[in-house]
């Protein structure tokens, strides 16, 4: 990205903290559907367990319907601010800097631990096959390998997600196509002997959709690499809604394909419901095919993961929000590279623990958490800038019924969440209180106001409000 | 022969440390001369 370029952004962005302008709309779609794509192969199915089957395809569309709105928001407010840190930047300019920081330190801690529950998969699967496998050389290699990646650059890393994540999600449809499901001409009567219906009523329902947020958790993080594509206003929409629609059906399929061919109650307690559905079949080509699926399922998330956190503690550091140490680009190859390799002991020592359940209640605490500011900020920033006052690559229709109705769901899952998992969000609540506390007392004062929102400033009139 | 294949995993984790290691001092020692000059 030449000087020139920044200065027609408006952008007051030093030299060594440019990154490169190079992904298309594939990357994008590659980087939201690679980090989520692992959702389908894993942890979903714990829905079933909660709702029962007719629950769990409830809280799936509801689920559906909440980041369809997130979506929404997220390309209209990322649209207007091309720059790393998708929610964050958003955070940034439309409630300040505390908010800001509490944001993007969501967003580092939602992909690292969604990185580090990756690897901890990769490890179990490879166990699971033979017990004669150790695991934590393989989660650790894992790691090492898709953050040298990153370090190496973006166009590449990106590039090779589109790849697996394409071949991952090929797997689940030769499963659908090859068990005869898609010409199978009493889909009802295989469907009513496997599933459970609605065992526990509407609270069920409720409590499902915590696991529910699985089949889509990440997507917004596409919005992450805006400052890195070639032209934002078209990359980001085209791809992000490519993304969505295809964990649309995806996991519309997945759920359709499980249910068929595995009963409730084993399917609500599988480790790898999709690599089960495999087994039902007794076709050894399905199986290993599965297998290969689920492995580059969680290679493509953790890839995406490690890109996404490197890109929001990268743009919390320019902003001095954090040590400005981590602000710096490699010279060669234009990544963030203190920031990636900063990134990889966290969620190594995350790894280290072993506890999944905890690590990815953490991650989805997380991503709950900045949905519900990304609601505030959708409110908030059309009454700072109303229709026609600022040029938008997309505008979200029917506002405010996206943001209300965003906020509504999220209330449902956050509640299914406090059914079983009140320790937890006690505890990521404290965490980021004392965050909070650490930032006012000790790092807010490092932070120039006028600098920090002076790229804005210099690109949009005043604000309404 | 899974020992042989977990310890070459092992060997693969130290193979990366070291490259990693290599180029952030390189790239370290580089952006501070660059920097310097400019």
């Amino acid at each position: 990205m030449s000087m020139n370029d920044e200065k027609q952004e408006g952008k007051e962005i030093e030299k060594g903290e440019a990154l490169s302008r190079v992904l298309g709309p594939m990357h994008i779609w590659a980087l939201g559907v690679g980090i989520v794509l692992v959702g389908e192969f894993m942890g979903w199915n714990f829905t079933i367990a909660k709702g029962g089957s007719i629950g769990s395809l409830a809280a799936l569309w509801l689920i559906a319907i909440l980041y369809i709105m997130i979506i929404m928001m997220n390309i209209e407010m990322g649209s207007v601010m091309p720059e790393a840190g998708g929610q964050y930047a958003m955070a940034k300019y439309i409630l300040g800097p505390l908010a800001a920081f509490n944001v993007g330190l969501m967003l580092v801690f939602e992909y690292a631990m969604l990185e580090a529950a990756d690897a901890l998969v990769v490890g179990q699967i490879l166990h699971a096959v033979n017990p004669e496998i150790n695991s934590l050389p393989y989660i650790i290699l894992s790691l090492l390998a898709l953050t040298y990646l990153n370090y190496r650059g973006v166009y590449a890393t990106l590039t090779l997600n589109f790849v697996i994540t394409l071949i991952a999600f090929a797997t689940i449809i030769v499963l659908v196509v090859s068990t005869g499901l898609a010409g199978e001409g009493s889909i009802a009567g295989g469907l009513s002997k496997m599933t459970d219906g609605l065992p526990y009523g509407f609270i069920g329902i409720a409590a499902a959709m915590q696991f529910g947020v699985w089949f889509f958790l990440g997507i917004e993080g596409s919005t992450l690499a805006a400052e890195e594509c070639r032209s934002t206003s078209r990359a980001l929409p085209t791809g992000a809604i490519a993304g969505l629609a295809t964990l649309m059906i995806g996991a519309t399929i997945t759920w359709l394909v499980c249910s068929y061919l595995v009963p409730a109650k084993e399917l609500g307690a599988s480790a790898y419901p999709l690599f089960d559905a495999a087994l039902k079949t007794g076709k050894s080509v399905l199986i290993v095919m599965m297998f290969v699926g689920t492995m580059l399922a969680c290679l493509a998330s953790a890839n995406g993961c490690i890109n996404d956190a490197s890109r929001a503690w990268f743009a919390m550091s320019r902003d001095d929000l954090i040590p400005s140490f981590f602000a710096k680009t490699h010279p060669k190859y234009n990544t963030p590279y203190r920031a990636i390799v900063f990134l990889l002991p966290i969620s190594l020592a995350f790894a280290f623990t072993g506890m999944l359940d905890q690590v990815v209640t953490f991650s989805i605490f997380s991503a709950l958490l900045v949905y519900v500011l990304t609601a505030i900020m959708m409110i908030r920033f059309r009454i700072m800038y109303p229709l026609g006052t600022i040029d938008r690559g997309y505008v979200a229709p029917g506002h405010p019924v996206p943001a209300i109705v965003a906020l509504i769901l999220l209330a449902f899952a956050l509640f299914g969440m406090y059914l079983g998992y009140w320790v937890n969000m006690l505890g990521g609540i404290t965490f980021y209180l004392l965050a909070s506390l650490w930032f006012v007392k000790r790092r807010e004062k490092f932070v120039d106001k006028e600098k920090f929102l002076k790229a804005g400033a210099s690109r949009w009139p005043k604000p309404h409000i | 022969m899974w020992t042989v294949i977990n310890y070459a995993a092992w060997g693969l984790c130290v193979l990366f440390i070291v490259l990693f290691v290599i180029d952030i001092i390189k790239t370290e020692k580089t952006g501070k001369n660059k920097n310097e000059h400019e």
